[in-house]
């Protein structure tokens, strides 16, 4: 008769499960899946309740689409409220564990194409949420507490193989480190935005009232720094676990009140309590698997795509410093790089174009080609770029190029507005899109001066 | 026998599948609480005289945009979840005469870009129960 527990040697705390296909209680993957469930649940119907399905992906004529993925669209008419529909059932087949693979796949795929249709909805927690849909495709977690168990009793299993822990932890724990990575910049480091953001919230309950103090911004810059940066290795260690649980609790609680950033905080809670409390500590939650079956070990090909991703994912986050200027100001190279909460931007962009019986530069109103909230939301270069391309195509209607220009200016952290465009009578709609630098910019506010 | 199997687990993975598109769909029925749909999509026009009904909607608005109390300053309109833009017209003798008119829109009106066709609009209210408080909103649409 099999054990219903991993024996005592393949504990966690022991070195020997730093291999990974050690056995480990796998209560933590079914409750990874109920809580990742969940809040894919709640995502989804954010989007229903708010109706941003037609705001975001049927209203807009244009869509600002990312680098090399101009291909993806929004389907036609009312067809994205389907497809928002068939997330929400493969967000519920997850939480349930019902094909959960088939579930899996069909969330990422689909969740994937909505994350890539307009980059003016760039969130980095949208962004995580597709990466974590990726990971659990390859997560065991439909073989306890499940449906799929209960279906196919042969796949009922009390164990999990270690790696799974650990791909969880990893990639739960690159946004933390990165996001204290990116804070690591001089306008952090000298309370902006935080003294601008805690400043708006001096309504906070029981704390408010310091929220205008000098101190109090940079105890919250600083400890937001740490907390982020010191994360994982804390996490990590047995004895300062429970408090940077605990103290991690307390930010996220803190950013649910602070900022409007939905489901991320409780999503991270939820991803961060399963993912790196022991194990063990979980095991009596669930029922024991009668006679459980073996875990199944990872397909060599199967590896390989993880640690080909985790390792896609711990270079792209450096690449802004491949590009001249400040990453901030510019913006290139900030996608991608969980560098989140970071900035008090605001851009403002006016666009104009050259007809060529004139020659002198006509203001052009954006309202026939954008959206106000998407002409909000333009605020790198590529995306100037893009809506330069689209007012010179719409222009055109199968003439010359008419050449479009744009004065762009930014406001960073409190600064005075400062020139983005190096040159406003650059022809933008002559500029290709590419992922080079945009030489038609300045890299940071001191050069535009 | 074999196919009969299949064919009874189909039929229950069917039903159990019938039962999670009833439940999704019951969950996209779900809708925000009015106000809180008001909110974030700001169909609604407060203008006038202001009264302390609109006051207080206005001062739960400018809360959810954020604004810093009693430091004129630069705001952004864009927020409340990246949906809301919040346009704010002020009356030239506000001071005096508390008379403000408030557009809430889901996006920019030209009658706005018309009125203002600067960068800044200066809001200033006084009210016993909301004062002091001042706002700079800064528009980045004109």
């Amino acid at each position: 008769m099999q054990s219903t527990q991993p024996p005592a040697a393949q504990r966690l705390d022991s070195p020997k499960l730093w291999s990974p296909h050690k056995s480990i209680d796998n209560t933590f993957l079914a409750l990874f899946r109920i809580a990742w469930g969940t809040c894919l649940l709640w995502q989804i119907w954010w989007y229903f309740s708010t109706d941003l399905i037609r705001t975001y992906y049927i209203d807009p004529p244009f869509h600002f689409t990312y680098l090399y993925f101009g291909w993806v669209k929004p389907w036609s008419g009312d067809w994205m409220y389907v497809h928002f529909f068939a997330l929400a059932v493969a967000a519920l087949c997850i939480l349930l564990g019902f094909y959960y693979r088939l579930a899996t796949i069909l969330f990422f795929v689909g969740y994937t194409h909505v994350f890539l249709i307009d980059k003016c909805w760039y969130l980095n927690h949208y962004y995580l949420i597709s990466l974590v849909s990726f990971v659990i495709i390859f997560l065991p977690a439909e073989r306890r507490f499940a449906m799929d168990a209960w279906r196919r009793p042969n796949l009922a299993t009390s164990f999990a193989p270690t790696w799974t822990l650990w791909l969880l932890r990893a990639q739960i724990g690159i946004p933390y480190f990165f996001g204290g990575v990116a804070k690591l910049n001089a306008d952090w480091l000298r309370g902006e935005p935080m003294r601008t953001w805690l400043a708006q919230s001096s309504d906070f309950p029981l704390i408010g009232s310091w929220f205008t103090q000098e101190w109090c911004v940079y105890f919250m810059s600083y400890s937001g720094l740490f907390i982020d940066l010191l994360a994982v290795p804390c996490l990590l260690w047995k004895r300062t676990r429970p408090w940077a649980l605990a103290i991690l609790l307390m930010f996220h609680l803190m950013n649910v009140r602070l900022f409007q950033i939905g489901v991320f905080p409780w999503m991270m809670i939820a991803l961060t309590l399963i993912g790196f409390t022991e194990p063990d500590r979980w095991r009596r939650l669930l029922p024991a698997v009668a006679n459980p079956a073996q875990p199944s070990r990872i397909p060599h090909w199967a590896a390989a795509i993880l640690i080909l991703f985790l390792v896609v994912q711990l270079i792209v986050p450096w690449r802004h410093w491949l590009y001249p200027g400040n990453v901030a100001f510019t913006r290139e190279g900030h996608h991608f790089s969980w560098r989140m909460k970071l900035n008090e931007r605001t851009v403002a962009s006016k666009f104009s174009v050259l007809p060529p019986e004139s020659g002198q530069p006509v203001p052009v109103s954006l309202v026939p080609y954008v959206m106000g909230y998407q002409e909000s939301k333009m605020r790198d270069p590529d995306m100037i770029l893009q809506l330069a391309h689209h007012i010179s195509d719409q222009l055109s209607a199968g003439g010359d190029r008419v050449p479009v220009l744009a004065d762009v200016t930014v406001e960073l952290n409190g600064r005075p507005p400062a020139d983005l465009t190096s040159d406003p009578s650059t022809n933008l709609a002559a500029v290709p899109r590419t992922i080079r630098h945009a030489r038609w910019i300045h890299g940071s506010p001191e050069d535009s001066q | 026998m074999k196919s009969a199997n299949v064919v009874k687990s189909a039929g229950r993975d069917l039903i159990i599948l019938s039962v999670i598109c009833a439940m999704a769909w019951g969950l996209t029925r779900i809708r925000l609480h009015s106000r809180q749909i008001e909110r974030m999509r700001a169909q609604v026009v407060y203008s006038t005289n202001i009264s302390q009904e609109a006051a207080e909607s206005l001062m739960d608005c400018l809360q959810q945009v954020g604004f810093l109390n009693g430091v004129p300053r630069t705001y952004h309109v864009d927020r409340l979840d990246n949906v809301i833009h919040l346009l704010v017209v002020a009356e030239p003798a506000i001071l005096e005469n508390p008379q403000v008119e408030v557009l809430l829109r889901d996006g920019f009106s030209e009658v706005c870009r018309t009125a203002f066709p600067g960068n800044q609009v200066t809001v200033s209210l006084n009210d016993t129960k909301l004062a002091p408080f001042k706002v700079l909103i800064k528009s980045q649409q004109f």
